[in-house]
């Protein structure tokens, strides 16, 4: 609760000295910032749809913001758990999306991504449907946060065993590369050795 | 003896593996050499070569196993019925590989192991020698057949196991895994008694905690090949129909 209290404190400290009115032009100046920074890096073609979309958000978030000051407030009143849950989203895009780009630039293979994309996606279902979760936290004894972590910690313990896999593949592939090429250099120096024989 | 090739892994051997070689040309004139260079960070591939072996030299570094691997497919596509293995260090005589042979030539076996323990005079430990022994016993109950050294790299390999070896071998330690799978396919070994001689450069790959480790490693190895999935293909039966 304290920590709600310093959260408070905080709002309070920016919306204080500047006045209702000074908050809303500070918010509308950050959105209009935002903004003009992507417009700029677009023009200048240094920036991705994908971040632009996030800088958009954002700069709409804060327009929101300077809308209407209540919301500030609400947004101070949510709970504990919405809290996490909306953590909890935010995480589950962001791996997602990480994920989704990764494979659009051909950095990661569709195989490996299928189960980074199922942790984003329970992780996106943990959030929005906590009715569901509420079962299955009954059912093992676990609060709603032990439950999210032990999900997240049982996709990360699945995604290292499969790199492990993947791992001893590779390295057996790699031996029966090192083996073929090793003997074809072999062969090759023995046909050498004949046709310098044949034809000095 | 046209169809017999001597595959000599080595690792770093760069002081040891030429005479080596000439060792080996003096005791079994007419019998080609392979060194397999290990993916070396010496010239143990040149000295090799200039002493007159074939060299294997592996692009990257496999291991023990990889590397006789390596050999043991060189040894099947250039057509050899057998196949001796030596270790490059120097540890196994090249004046003993007749004794080998004679006993590969008079037994069926497909394997004939060079046992340091069949006779006298060894160069090991205690420590290892009761670690060696304890492997033994584990081996023997496993094969139901008496092996006394199973950890000696002195090895005749005939062709219908080549066959089987050059598709698949263990990685690490090889040895005592390679006796207990070849057991369950239907191959067959036994020993014969052969004098070692301490290392003459270098230091074995195997000290200190690496025992521990060693132990630990081949004991879980040689429990899992017991429940492993063999490749039936490769089984006695059907090689030695290729062959």
């Amino acid at each position: 609760m304290n920590a709600v209290k310093t959260m408070q404190g905080w709002v309070d400290a920016i919306v204080a000295p500047l006045g209702p009115m000074g908050a809303r032009v500070l918010f509308v100046a950050i959105a209009v910032f935002l903004l003009v920074t992507m417009v700029l890096a677009v023009r200048a073609n240094r920036i991705h749809v994908f971040r632009s979309v996030i800088l958009i958000a954002l700069s709409l978030f804060f327009a929101a913001l300077a809308w209407d000051l209540r919301l500030l407030l609400e947004l101070n009143r949510i709970t504990f758990l919405g809290r996490i849950r909306l953590l909890m989203g935010v995480l589950s895009f962001v791996v997602l999306l990480v994920t989704f780009e990764a494979v659009r630039r051909a950095h990661l293979r569709e195989r490996y991504a299928l189960l980074w994309m199922s942790t984003g996606l329970i992780l996106l279902l943990c959030a929005i449907f906590t009715d569901v979760l509420d079962f299955f936290c009954a059912l093992f004894g676990m609060q709603y946060v032990t439950f999210v972590v032990a999900v997240i910690f049982t996709f990360l313990l699945l995604v290292a065993f499969h790199f492990s896999i993947a791992l001893s593949r590779l390295s057996d592939d790699r031996a029966r590369l090192a083996q073929r090429c090793a003997n074809l250099e072999a062969r090759v120096e023995e046909l050498e050795k004949q046709h310098r024989r044949v034809e000095p | 003896m046209k169809d017999v090739v001597v595959i000599i892994p080595a690792f770093n051997e760069e002081g040891s593996i030429g005479g080596l070689v000439k060792e080996l040309a003096d005791a079994c004139p007419g019998v080609p050499a392979l060194v397999i260079c290990d993916g070396a960070s010496d010239r143990t591939a040149l000295v090799a070569r200039e002493a007159g072996a074939t060299v294997l030299d592996l692009p990257c570094n496999l291991g023990v196993g990889g590397a006789v691997q390596a050999g043991f497919q060189y040894a099947l596509a250039n057509g050899y019925q057998l196949a001796i293995r030596i270790d490059g260090d120097g540890q196994h005589p090249p004046s003993e590989i007749p004794t080998l042979l004679k006993a590969a030539r008079e037994s069926d076996a497909d394997l004939v192991i060079g046992s340091r323990f069949s006779s006298a005079g060894l160069h090991t430990t205690l420590f290892r020698f009761f670690g060696i022994k304890m492997l033994a016993v584990f081996l023997s109950i496993i094969c139901r057949r008496r092996v006394t050294d199973p950890t000696s790299g002195f090895w005749a390999v005939k062709r219908p196991l080549l066959q089987y070896f050059a598709r698949e071998y263990p990685v690490d330690y090889p040895e005592p895994e390679a006796i207990a799978l070849l057991c369950r396919l239907g191959y067959t070994f036994t020993e014969a008694g052969v004098q070692f001689r301490a290392r003459q450069a270098g230091q074995s790959s195997i000290h200190g905690w690496g025992t521990v480790y060693y132990a630990l490693k081949v004991g879980f190895a040689l429990v899992v090949d017991r429940v492993r999935v063999l490749n039936k293909g490769l089984s006695r039966r059907y090689t030695v129909e290729w062959t």
